[in-house]
């Protein structure tokens, strides 16, 4: 397919090129893993209920406060660096925001605000020092994670030597701003809806915007990009603070659902929604991954959540399943996107 | 070659670190069109030189002539907006990004109005393979197609090609065919050479005589930081020049490289 060349330039035909092309997008193997996983229980639990509206929007609900997160962690992922305090972070913005309204009498709109405003502290403070400690952020995250973690324990057993704020709902009362957290659209909850548009934001963002390129650009050859004149830093530092900003909103989901704000909220979330991400296709080494991807990645983590439920296997076998699916993906992603990548030289 | 004013000349410039001086009067030029090849041993001072005329470091003394006026480059930014791009050893490209993304990383194409605005891919991939196969990269065919699965002799390609088109009048170019097999490093030189006659100068560094023989049009040797031997095309043998480097020591090796290496095509 190509015209002759002269002399010593050589590769091999650029044969196949479509068919890779297909298989080295990010989001292959969530989005077939999603396909294979839902026929799999619509075939044997589907009789079961997994089919029934009910369930389906359970695990929407269960997907959506895992991809609410995981999206911008996606973005973080492929800038290169990590973030283990997401879950200590929605406590912390559950308890705050509960605060605000419960103990404070304030409106929902200020304290979003207010807990959006923590947030961005919070987001802040790991991205800067990921950025000038040059230390791992899985190590930076994971002492943030402990701290925020403890703080909100602590600060909470103080306040009302209990670990959780009651009666959120009652205390907004007839705010319509609830809506936003808590309202349904149709048969589903509004929770579906951020998470669609959060992930399109995401992908957009990633995919075509210069800041995406530059995102890309920080986590495949960091030194790279700092020869080109790109603030690295300052990117990073503006990923940790979309990520906690992300948090913070599930936190309000979660507050006005349960109508109960938990200082041991979204334990474990923060492997929830990197396992998203990295069946989704991203690298934990940087420079790779997709929202998209991500966002198949949280609904199959939904699926398996509460489709396990239909199993003869008794529930405490679900971290297994989940497992053995996270290997699975992982193995299938690398080989892939391995085979995609291998230089087509003849002359090496 | 040209004998009009140099587009950088170092005069006596010398770099101390600590008190340790790791280039001592070192003088060179470089006139539009010519390659200078600059040559030495590990530790000769080439890093350091290439980092001053690079904006890295400033010299302890001696000054920069940027087209025959004293320059003084505070940071890289500076020299890169002078007209000087070095390109670093595997092109400083990122494999897992398309070759049009890395081609225009920092400088991206952009359409539409905040907060919609956004890449113009189709721009950028269109220029890039225009751009990469004017340098006689004809084997690349799809801009979009990641820089991993690229050889490395085109991914320096993408990388000079990248530095020219974004308005670059001096290349410095570190040890680009020193990763490279025998025929990726012809690519490279035959590279240089295009370069060459479009009127851009180059600094190659390099530790391979041979290739600098085959390109250069003048030759700088650098031992223990100091010029060891300055001279221009024709003037000394390829074995001279490995003497002078290495004091003999890797003759016997680079000698079993050049009976391999035949330099047919380079112009």
């Amino acid at each position: 397919m190509n015209s002759p060349v002269q002399s010593g330039r050589t590769d091999a035909p650029e044969a196949r090129v479509s068919l890779r092309s297909l298989l080295v997008r990010p989001e292959f193997t969530a989005i077939a893993g999603t396909i294979a996983v839902f026929a799999f229980f619509a075939i044997f639990t589907g009789d079961a209920g997994f089919l029934s509206m009910a369930m389906t929007r359970n695990y929407l609900e269960v997907a959506a406060t895992i991809g609410i997160i995981a999206a911008p962690i996606t973005l973080l992922l492929v800038a290169g660096e990590f973030d283990l305090s997401v879950g200590a972070t929605v406590a912390a913005g559950e308890i705050v925001m509960s605060y605000l309204i419960v103990y404070a009498g304030w409106p929902v709109a200020p304290a979003f605000l207010a807990t959006v405003i923590v947030a961005i502290g919070i987001g802040a403070l790991n991205g800067y020092l990921v950025v000038k400690t040059k230390l791992p952020s899985f190590i930076i995250t994971l002492a943030t994670l402990f701290i925020i973690r403890g703080a909100v324990q602590g600060i909470l057993r103080m306040l009302n030597g209990n670990s959780v704020i009651d009666g959120v709902r009652s205390a907004a009362g007839e705010d319509p701003l609830v809506w936003l957290f808590s309202g349904m659209v149709g048969p589903f909850s509004v929770s579906l809806i951020w998470w669609i548009v959060i992930t399109g934001l995401a992908a957009w963002v990633l995919e075509s915007t210069v800041f995406g390129n530059r995102i890309f650009a920080t986590g495949g050859n960091q030194a790279a990009a700092v020869r080109t004149g790109i603030q690295v830093d300052r990117l990073k530092i503006m990923l940790y603070i979309a990520v906690a900003a992300s948090a913070v909103l599930v936190a309000a989901i979660n507050i006005f659902t349960i109508n109960q704000g938990n200082a041991n909220s979204a334990v474990g979330r923060e492997f929830e929604v990197v396992t998203a991400a990295v069946i989704g296709g991203a690298l934990l080494t940087g420079g790779y991954g997709s929202p998209i991807g991500t966002f198949f990645g949280a609904l199959l983590f939904g699926m398996v959540d509460q489709g396990f439920f239909f199993t003869p296997l008794p529930d405490v076998w679900f971290l297994t399943f989940l497992g053995f699916m996270l290997l699975i993906a992982v193995v299938i992603n690398n080989y892939t996107r391995n085979a995609a990548l291998k230089p087509r030289g003849s002359s090496q | 070659m040209s004998t009009n004013i140099p587009i950088i000349e170092a005069r006596n410039v010398s770099k101390e670190f600590a008190g340790i001086a790791a280039l001592q009067e070192v003088s060179l030029k470089v006139s539009a069109g010519e390659v200078l090849c600059l040559l030495g041993d590990n530790g000769a001072g080439k890093s350091t030189l290439i980092k001053i005329l690079s904006g890295v470091h400033a010299p302890s003394s001696g000054e920069i002539l940027l087209d025959g006026k004293p320059a003084a480059f505070r940071e890289p930014r500076d020299a890169r907006n002078a007209g000087i791009a070095t390109v670093h050893q595997y092109g400083g490209t990122v494999p897992l990004m398309s070759i049009s993304r890395n081609f225009f990383l920092g400088a991206e194409i952009v359409k539409g109005r905040w907060p919609l605005r956004r890449l113009d891919l189709q721009t950028m991939n269109r220029i890039a393979l225009e751009q990469i196969q004017s340098l006689g990269v004809r084997r690349v065919t799809d801009s979009s197609r990641p820089v991993g699965t690229l050889s490395g002799g085109q991914r320096q390609a993408l990388a000079i090609c990248r530095a020219t088109y974004f308005g670059a009048r001096l290349l410095i170019l570190d040890e680009p065919t020193s990763a490279l097999g025998v025929r990726e490093a012809t690519t490279v030189l035959k590279l240089v050479a295009e370069v060459r006659s479009r009127g851009i100068g180059v600094i190659l560094i390099t530790h391979n005589a041979h290739h600098a023989m085959s390109i250069g049009d003048h030759f700088v040797v650098l031992g223990h930081g100091k010029v060891v031997a300055s001279f221009s095309r024709g003037e000394k043998s390829a074995a001279e020049v490995v003497g002078l480097m290495a004091g003999g020591v890797e003759l016997q090796a680079l000698e079993l490289e050049l009976e391999q290496f035949k330099p047919k095509a380079v112009s």
